[in-house]
């Protein structure tokens, strides 16, 4: 941010400024021309330089303003960047979703898990702008960036780089004999990132739980041999931490997870086949026993001119079991009704209703 | 529908209005109703409702040209009237030909589980409509790198190997475990009902056989499965059977993927017992315990009985498959069905993990059979094949019988 | 890719995407049915009167040929729902008269229920078409009858009046005809019940709890109606289970299927609330086996069988009493004057479409066809003083 050179010695305007007088302390800027509004983003309740002197440097106090009370810390006053202070709580709550969720498109399958990613981002991030399921949506985030704290670094980490690239790329354009210093800075920069990245590849693919951990740990092997013994034991330990960090992410449901995520490519071998094209059929109601006692299935089990042929009562025990429970959670007034209101809205029919199955979007083929 | 077509509604239709938008609609046309059109009703006016959904059906498709046609069906090539880039075979059941007890059981069981059945094997049933004249319209996916039984009798233009065997038995395997999953036998694999996707998948088709099982004491007809295809159980006239019918067809697919010539190619039902007695070993009190109370068992002589081939014969005819592959053929191919490996099992075997890797669908060898061949294949009905080939199954299935 | 458990299996289903509504939608539905059917006989009652008039006008001179009908006094929605159920009832008797099993029995009935969602008996009558869907769920359940045989079994039944519907009729079905039943899911609940009860079953995911202790707490379950005994033993639970057994199966032979049960829950919902009609204790504990305690999914099951249960209760009797045999009547005699002329022979428009579908005749309905129309109406208006046609040979238990 380029800031406006300062004028006449008063405050340069700046955005918030407008009204000129403090809502605490009333004084106007018209008597005052140095005076300077600050908010603080918990409540993004405007006051002047001097009233957050007064109250806030004795320690964390509750915001004056009528009606708010939040507790307000100095430190964390700032000054406006926007106008619309609606626009700079905005700004302030995406840069803090952004930071977290800050993945990137190429760790993505395909540009469809990308926008699914980005819009489930959004809708976070839409509910704390709306102050929507607040609490809960803040556990997620929360969740998720303990979950996710070595790739999130990284991530912030490639992105800070890559404006640093763009910036030396710059400059470079401009002032070519800079350009040599700020490309041997680098250099020595990247190499550390790398082995600093390595080793967190490593640590993440077992915190993501991918791959044999025994493999990876062969294939780290390699790279630690090299080092220090003392470096191998704090690999070790560190190993250790993730293997605890995965389980405490498994006893804690995953309150949010992302599709379509790219495997990382480098050192994970190729997906291994799976037979079954990605489908499981895995009940949430039961555990199908090898037999059930009803006594008309007696004669089917003994008889041999059935069983010789092959008929299984087994086949008829799973069934049955499975059909006792499918659909049990299945709630149509509810479905039904956001099927229905789906198909209505883009033809308001009373037929859409009867045609919502046949039609365009929603439950169909997506169930697979 | 089993997979819906990716439409959306057209809201300036005048098909769709509500109910009071109807009701003035039709005092409307009425007040202006033209006293010589007599008793013809002109289209719209009363139609209730159940037509003007198959109409808003039929509008979304255009059938175009002719790709095939059989005594049971006709296939075009058709498109969505809102996309022409896009590609669909209509299938129109002719309803009224021969079949005098209405709608035919080989159209019912086709609609029925293609409507039920969803997955990425099977061929997906996008919507059905009537036309004029009270035909049945299935619009399909559209496959048109022709089938499986085209890509191994092509020996001189096709070249694959166990990868690609792997591949596409995975595909089909898949398939049938899906069908069971949901309690559905499909009771026709064979190779020509294996039909290509664009993009190499293949896809079960043809489910004119199909029906759900597992209930007890519910005979099933044993007149199924296109006979180089069919179980022992079913040649000896089992009544009541299981997945294990389609897991032997699969065992029969696998072979022939192999040898490229079919398995047990048997000229009737008797020397198709015969050549599984020959090649596979003949069914006993002892390999297949009950076997001798099915209906039509057939006494052999103790002394021509032929033991249950082992190992190493199948190693030595189908090798190439690897010694896991031939463990998960032979496991396919017990006589006992109760012994057979179940389609689960088949996709849970050791071969899919061992080496060779499977074929990637791009990389199958494709043949292009183009759309005429999926004509040839879809206006056949089930178990019907043309000419020749192990022609003879349940033409006429005897339901008779079947009923207990 | 996708992961599934048994409720995603059952949202594949076409009865989930295709027949499954909300109450509103349901009601909404067969109003708007119903509207554009009452449009459909007025028009065509109209048009039949104009087409005499000119006719008359070129004979001798009516100079009024606008002159319209007197208004036309349709069915209401309620009227159509009360026949179309009596048409139901009609259809079990008939099923049960030639032993077929329950699923062909069930899916008929379903077929008639969902056919009416889109189709009025003002145009097609459900005489004709409670033939039409018996035979077809024989063919779409396995239990094929040859259509002779069939037309045999039934009074002043033919071939061709059997089949002449099945067209419209699967038009009305959207040609989807699998229907997914409670009735096997209710044998898994009682074997699992009963496994339980025999210190072997296994409780659903998330539930710690080992067989014995089940078995133990079975026999602490409240008895099923107030002030009743308790059970004392492993065996007495198993008669209890096969007593509630038999209570359930009989609610899903009947109200299940007469009421819109099959359109408003799933076939699990349906066979658990029929338990919980016939032993609530029972349900209850059956529930407790398959869904861990602290959970929002129980509640709001327990609210849904509960819902289900008290529509299961409240279904029409499978005896109609005399007023509602009276009512009936009365029903069936105003629809005698409200049919849709146009669709009353429904074998003579099979047959002209089947014979254009044969490249022969052009506009279908030619004079002998209106003639032979004319006949058949005067035959139904003879019929019509019996609604409940012949007695059956031999009453159905």
């Amino acid at each position: 941010m380029s800031r406006a050179p300062v004028r006449n010695g008063a405050a340069p305007r700046r955005p918030g400024d407008e009204d000129d007088i403090c809502p605490v302390c009333k004084s106007s800027r018209y008597l005052n021309p140095s005076m300077r509004f600050l908010v603080n983003p918990e409540c993004y309740h405007k006051m002047c330089e001097s009233c957050v002197d007064r109250i806030f440097s004795h320690g964390p106090a509750p915001c004056p303003v009528a009606g708010c009370a939040r507790t307000l810390r100095k430190a964390r006053f700032r000054r406006q960047t926007f106008e619309d202070l609606h626009i700079e709580r905005e700004v302030d709550i995406r840069r803090r979703v952004a930071g977290v969720f800050n993945k990137r498109e190429e760790e993505f399958e395909s540009l469809r898990d990308w926008n699914n990613y980005l819009e489930e981002v959004e809708n976070l991030t839409w509910n704390l702008l709306q102050g929507v399921e607040v609490k809960e949506t803040e556990k997620k985030l929360d969740a998720y960036r303990r979950q996710n704290e070595a790739e999130i670094k990284q991530n912030a980490a490639l992105e800070s780089q890559e404006i640093a690239d763009s910036e030396a790329q710059f400059a470079a354009q401009k002032e070519q004999a800079r350009l040599r210093r700020e490309a041997a800075r680098n250099e020595e920069l990247d190499e550390r990132r790398e082995k600093e990245e390595g080793r967190r590849e490593i640590i993440d693919m077992m915190a993501k739980g991918d791959g044999d951990a025994d493999a990876i740990a062969r294939e780290s092997q390699k790279v630690i041999l090299k080092k220090s013994t003392a470096r191998r034991t704090a690999a070790e330990k560190s190993r250790q931490q993730a293997a605890a960090k995965v389980d405490n992410g498994a006893a804690a449901a995953p309150l949010f997870s992302i599709q379509g995520l790219k495997r990382i490519p480098q050192s994970v071998p190729e997906k291994e086949y799976d037979p079954f094209g990605g489908y499981a059929i895995k009940p949430a109601y039961y555990y199908l026993r090898d037999h059930y006692e009803h006594s008309w299935l007696d004669n089917a089990r003994s008889d041999a001119q059935i069983t010789a042929g092959g008929y299984d009562v087994g086949e008829y025990c799973a069934r049955a079991i499975m059909e006792a429970s499918g659909g049990l959670g299945v709630f149509i007034e509810d479905e039904i009704e956001g099927r229905e209101k789906r198909v209505e809205k883009e033809v308001g029919t009373a037929s859409a209703a009867i045609a919502s199955g046949g039609g365009g979007e929603g439950v169909d083929g997506d169930v697979l | 529908m089993a997979v819906s077509p990716v439409v959306t509604y057209d809201t300036t239709s005048n098909i769709k209005v509500t109910a009071t938008k109807a009701k003035s609609l039709a005092v409307r046309t009425n007040s202006v109703s033209n006293p010589r059109n007599g008793s013809l009703p002109e289209p719209g006016k009363g139609q209730e409702l159940a037509e003007r959904l198959n109409d808003e059906t039929k509008q979304r498709y255009v059938k175009d040209k002719k790709l095939g046609e059989g005594t049971y069906a006709i296939v075009y090539l058709g498109h969505l009237r809102a996309d022409p880039s896009s590609l669909l075979a209509i299938k129109k059941i002719k309803v009224n030909t021969e079949y005098r007890d209405g709608l035919s059981m080989d159209a019912i069981r086709e609609v029925k589980y293609l409507q039920e059945l969803s997955h990425p094997n099977i061929i997906a049933l996008h919507a059905v409509f009537s036309s004029k004249n009270q035909n049945l319209n299935l619009v399909l996916e559209y496959l048109p790198l022709g089938d499986l039984e085209m890509l191994i009798k092509d020996s001189e233009g096709i070249r694959y190997g166990t990868a690609e065997v792997k591949a596409w038995m995975g595909m089909l395997g898949r398939a049938v475990w899906f069908c069971h999953e949901n309690f559905v036998l499909h009771r026709d694999i064979k190779p020509n009902n294996l039909l290509i996707a664009a993009d190499g998948e293949v896809k079960l088709a043809d489910f004119g056989l199909a029906r759900s099982f597992s209930d007890p004491y519910r005979p099933m007809t044993y007149q199924v499965i296109t006979r180089w295809y069919r179980p022992p159980e079913l040649l000896f006239g089992a009544r009541f059977y299981s997945g294990a019918v389609d897991v032997w067809s699969m065992g029969t697919v696998f072979a022939e993927l192999i040898l490229r010539s079919p398995f047990l190619a048997g000229n009737t039902d008797v020397h198709q017992l015969e050549l599984i007695c020959n090649t596979i070993g003949t069914p006993t009190e002892e390999n297949w315990p009950g076997v001798s109370k099915l209906e039509g068992f057939l006494k052999y002589d103790k002394a021509a009985t032929i033991p249950v081939r082992g190992r190493e014969f199948y190693l030595s005819r189908f090798g190439t498959a690897g010694p896991v592959g031939v463990d998960l053929l032979m496991s396919m191919l017990a006589l006992d069905p109760r012994k057979r490996c179940t389609a689960r099992q088949v996709l849970e075997h050791k071969w899919w993990s061992s080496d060779p890797r499977p074929t990637a669908k791009e990389d199958l060898p494709k043949k292009g059979g183009g759309p005429e061949r999926m004509g040839e294949d879809l206006k056949r009905k089930g178990g019907e094949i043309e000419g020749g080939r192990g022609d003879n199954v349940a033409r006429k299935l005897n339901f008779g019988l079947a009923k207990s | 890719m996708a992961q599934m458990t048994e409720d995603d299996i059952y949202r594949t289903s076409t009865q989930y995407r295709l027949w499954s509504f909300t109450r509103e939608t349901l009601a909404s539905l067969r109003s708007s049915t119903n509207a554009s059917a009452a449009d459909g006989v007025r028009a065509a009652i109209q048009s039949q009167h104009t087409a005499a008039a000119s006719n008359t006008e070129i004979e001798g001179g009516n100079d009024n040929p606008f002159d319209a009908p007197k208004e036309v006094d349709c069915l209401t929605v309620e009227e159509e729902q009360k026949l179309v159920g009596f048409y139901c009832l009609k259809a079990m008797q008939f099923a049960d008269f030639c032993e077929f099993p329950t699923n062909v029995k069930a899916t008929a009935v379903q077929y008639l229920k969902r056919f009416y969602l889109s189709n009025s008996p003002m145009t097609y009558h459900p005489k004709e078409m409670m033939a039409a869907a018996l035979f077809l769920s024989t063919k779409t359940e396995n239990h094929y009858t040859s259509l002779g045989k069939f037309a045999a079994k039934l009074p002043k039944t033919t071939p061709e009046s059997v089949v002449a519907p099945e067209f419209l009729l699967t038009q009305g079905l959207r040609f989807t005809f699998d229907v997914r039943h409670p009735h096997r899911g209710l044998e898994g609940g009682i074997m699992e019940l009963l496994g339980l009860a025999q210190g072997k079953g296994h409780p659903g995911p998330g539930i710690k709890k080992s067989a014995s202790q089940l078995e133990k707490e079975m026999v602490d379950i409240q008895p099923a109606k107030e002030g009743g005994k308790k059970s004392r033993s492993a065996e007495e639970v198993v008669r209890r289970i096969q007593v509630a057994h038999g209570k359930a199966k009989e609610i899903g032979k009947s109200s299940a299927l007469l009421t819109d049960a099959y359109f408003l829950y799933t076939p699990s919902q349906i066979w658990l609330s029929s338990l919980f009609l016939a032993d609530e204790p029972l349900a209850r504990f059956y529930i407790d086996t398959k869904i861990p305690t602290p959970s929002t999914l129980k509640p709001k099951l327990i609210t849904t069988l509960q819902s289900c249960a008290e529509l299961l209760r409240s279904s029409a009797s499978a005896n109609p009493e005399e007023a509602e045999k009276k009512a009936l009547t009365k029903i069936d005699k105003k629809l005698f004057k409200c049919r849709n002329p146009e669709k009353v022979d429904l074998v003579g428009i099979n047959k002209a479409q089947k014979r254009d579908s044969e490249g022969t005749g052009e506009n279908g309905l030619d004079e002998k066809v209106v003639k032979k129309r004319k006949l058949e109406r005067e035959k139904s208006e003879r019929e019509a003083e019996d609604i409940f046609g012949p007695t059956l040979a031999k009453e159905p238990n």
